[in-house]
């Protein structure tokens, strides 16, 4: 009953991670995630996207600066916003990126259909949103 | 060599800590679990699909994190970090002897050890981590059991690739784990993941 009010609201929140020690952030992203997201392994692929979103968020700041990530949760979906100093190309399903940097990303949100992932310009550089919408993997 | 009756580990990561215990309740009989907070061991004896064992609702009578009692042996894991010089000397002389666990690889989360002629992972593959992989280069295994690895980033995939010298074998991959190598590897040619327990 619990789970079921929490999937119900809307709940956002924001924490900095160092993109070269990821492990706290995927714990954060699966403990913050998780009202909305009942499925394990749904679960599983959003932390791999988000986790590979921030590491190519940190390939592009020096060593000693962290990463912003926004996380909205929400009865549609879990959705996580981070942001990446220099401006990226979109990435698309079917082609392989040929920036290395976002080759890793591209190769996590293939892992999972229900997972997506937009690159969108943002300032001087671009914006990664990751979301997972609820689907029918979200029932019960 | 008959081993202590009452031991201690002084565990340099979670991973080692679950390790040693799981050990210890594979070839002990009777184990009672001593302290609270044990998801990490459960978590790790049902990945070596070990039955899990009878916590006592009591702390560690040695103040270890767990004492695991056997009707033959107890031993008590301690998290080397938390422990002051004098607590850790306390430690030592109340024991009658130190478990060594020694790793290829543990810098708290992942964990490489050698098993017969393969490697077993627990824990994460990650960038903080992926260095690492110059062991399996190093080692050359048939095989790697990755049943407790617990999370694989696609560049961890990249560098396990590329450290491989022929077709290895992944052994209990996760889903996602086994998801994100196949996307890599499609057709097998160096990382082959085997679900099955035996290979």
């Amino acid at each position: 009953m619990a789970r079921q009010l929490a999937r119900r609201r809307v709940a956002r929140m924001a924490a900095e991670f160092d993109p070269r020690r990821p492990a706290l952030l995927r714990r954060w992203v699966f403990v913050n995630a998780a009202p909305s997201v009942p499925d394990t392994t749904m679960l599983e692929a959003l932390v791999l996207v988000v986790n590979e979103a921030v590491t190519a968020s940190g390939a592009t700041v020096p060593p000693d600066m962290t990463v912003r990530v926004d996380l909205r949760r929400g009865p549609d979906g879990v959705q996580c916003v981070v942001p990446v100093a220099v401006p990226l190309p979109p990435l698309s399903q079917d082609a392989p990126p040929s920036d290395a940097v976002l080759h890793n990303l591209w190769l996590a949100m293939r892992v999972s259909e229900e997972v997506g992932v937009a690159i969108e310009p943002h300032g001087a550089g671009s914006r990664i949103t990751v979301m997972l919408l609820t689907g029918s993997w979200a029932k019960g | 060599m008959t081993p202590p009756d009452h031991a201690c580990l002084l565990a340099v990561s979670e991973e080692q800590r679950a390790e040693v215990a799981a050990d210890f309740v594979a070839v002990e009989r009777d184990v009672v679990c001593f302290g609270f907070d044990l998801d990490w061991l459960r978590r790790r004896l049902a990945e070596d699909h070990r039955p899990p064992v009878e916590q006592a609702e009591h702390a560690s009578p040695c103040g270890a994190v767990v004492t695991l009692w056997s009707t033959a042996h107890r031993l008590c894991l301690f998290d080397n970090d938390t422990l002051t010089g004098t607590r850790r000397a306390e430690v030592l002389a109340g024991h009658d002897g130190v478990v060594a666990a020694p790793a290829l690889f543990d810098d708290g989360t992942l964990r490489i050890t050698r098993v017969r002629d393969s490697l077993r992972f627990a824990g994460e593959l990650d960038i903080s981590n992926r260095h690492a992989m110059r062991v399996v280069r190093a080692a050359a295994p048939d095989a790697i059991d990755v049943g407790s690895l617990r999370f694989l980033d696609a560049g961890g995939a990249v560098a396990l690739y590329a450290a491989t010298h022929q077709r290895m074998r992944l052994l209990r991959p996760r889903l996602i784990t086994k998801r994100v190598v196949e996307l890599l590897d499609p057709r097998a040619e160096r990382l082959v993941c085997v679900v099955t327990d035996h290979g």
